[in-house]
């Protein structure tokens, strides 16, 4: 038996808001292009955190939507579908895997297994967190689509995270033409922007630094995709893409305000 | 009139085509087909192009959103875009009942041909289907 091909493992601490985002556009676009030769590394696991605190927004969702308290930091949309997210004390994780041109909608099966692997992660610190589908009530049944809240943290969809009742991570994701992406937000602490929302600290009163947490989720990720991640850096292409997609995308004011 | 789906061609991202002639021009309807439409799966949201813009074949001409992932839609051919089904968006729940008809999303003036000799007719798309399960 052949040992399984080594997955990359990057970690971005305190990115810049639109960075953050077209650094897993460009590593999308990268393993899209390698993929039908299959030179792709089979997945690429980044984790990062914000410079700023940042309120993403999801790809359809309406900026005038936002709430005038988040005025006053950083902003961006994603690429990625759902509800807002408000980035701050939290840890955000992307995944990348290469994927056939025949494919349309989700991956429900890489929610799955990212969110399995967190479960995991999160059980070895004494934290019990369930899948929103085994957890729910028919009174805490989600609003229909069109009336869902702005937030992100919260809605409720089936693979979402759940810990004492509250939501504490989310994922999203996009399809390119031949990889997808799937990125999420692990939510730490409440933010003084949203302290609606619980983070797993306030909500167990375990410590957790974002630097135990990553190795002991790519640990379980591993364990669970039969692979071995070896630590990587962006390549210069992918620096480079990065920086314009910045530039065309994510960095202009028009795409924040373009629904 | 109801547009026979064993009569359309089909891309390997599922994008189905009814070409026909309108004044002299070759115009193609395209829509995203039945199996896809199952595979995307409550679709909440989708985003149309813009009238006069001009797409190349095999690029995106417009994006979907369910379960909280976006898909591109690609243009099986190249051409202008002459019309668009500006209903569809506020009306995705029909597309699982009719995505022949009521299901079309964009109508392009074909600029390059060459374009429809590399799609599928129905029984190869339908193999491709079960092939992917």
């Amino acid at each position: 038996m052949t040992d399984p091909r080594p997955g990359r493992l990057l970690f971005h601490r305190e990115g810049e808001s639109a960075w953050n985002m077209a650094v897993d556009q460009a590593i999308a676009e990268s393993v899209s292009v390698q993929a039908p030769s299959g030179s792709a590394p089979p997945y690429t696991l980044r984790f990062y955190t914000w410079a700023a605190p940042t309120l993403s927004l999801g790809y359809f969702q309406s900026s005038a939507d936002a709430s005038p308290r988040f005025d006053t930091i950083k902003r961006v949309r994603r690429n990625t579908g759902g509800g807002a997210i408000l980035h701050h004390h939290e840890l955000t994780y992307s995944l990348t895997v290469p994927s056939s041109a025949g494919e349309h909608g989700a991956r429900t099966d890489l929610y799955r297994r990212v969110h399995a692997a967190i479960i995991n992660a999160l059980h070895r610190h004494g934290i019990d967190a369930r899948p929103y589908y085994l957890n729910q009530t028919p009174a805490a049944a989600p609003p229909a689509a069109g009336d869902d809240p702005f937030l992100c943290f919260q809605r409720r969809t089936d693979e979402d995270l759940i810990v004492s009742g509250y939501k504490v991570l989310g994922s999203a994701q996009r399809r390119f033409k031949r990889s997808i992406l799937q990125h999420g937000s692990l939510l730490l602490r409440a933010s003084e922007y949203a302290g609606e929302l619980p983070g797993l600290v306030d909500l167990t009163s375990i410590s957790l630094a974002p630097e135990t947490l990553l190795t002991r989720l790519s640990e379980e990720f591993a364990a669970l995709s039969g692979v071995a991640f070896e630590s990587d850096v962006l390549t210069a292409t992918e620096l480079n893409r990065a920086d314009e997609i910045v530039a065309d995308r994510f960095g202009r004011s028009d795409w924040w305000t373009r629904r | 009139m109801s547009r026979d789906k064993s009569k359309l061609l089909y891309a390997e991202t599922h994008e189905w085509v009814d070409v026909a002639e309108e004044g002299g021009q070759k115009i193609a309807t395209i829509g995203i087909s039945g199996f896809a439409i199952e595979q995307l799966n409550d679709l909440v949201y989708m985003e149309l192009p813009e009238v006069g813009k001009t797409i190349d074949a095999g690029e995106e001409f417009g994006e979907v959103e369910s379960v909280k992932a976006v898909s591109p839609l690609y243009s099986p051919v190249g051409g202008e875009v002459i019309e668009v089904h500006a209903e569809l968006p506020d009306n995705l729940d029909q597309l699982n009942d009719d995505p022949y008809d009521f299901g079309w999303i964009v109508k392009l003036k074909i600029v390059d041909e060459s374009a429809l000799e590399n799609l599928m007719d129905f029984a190869a798309y339908e193999k491709q289907c079960a092939e992917s399960g």
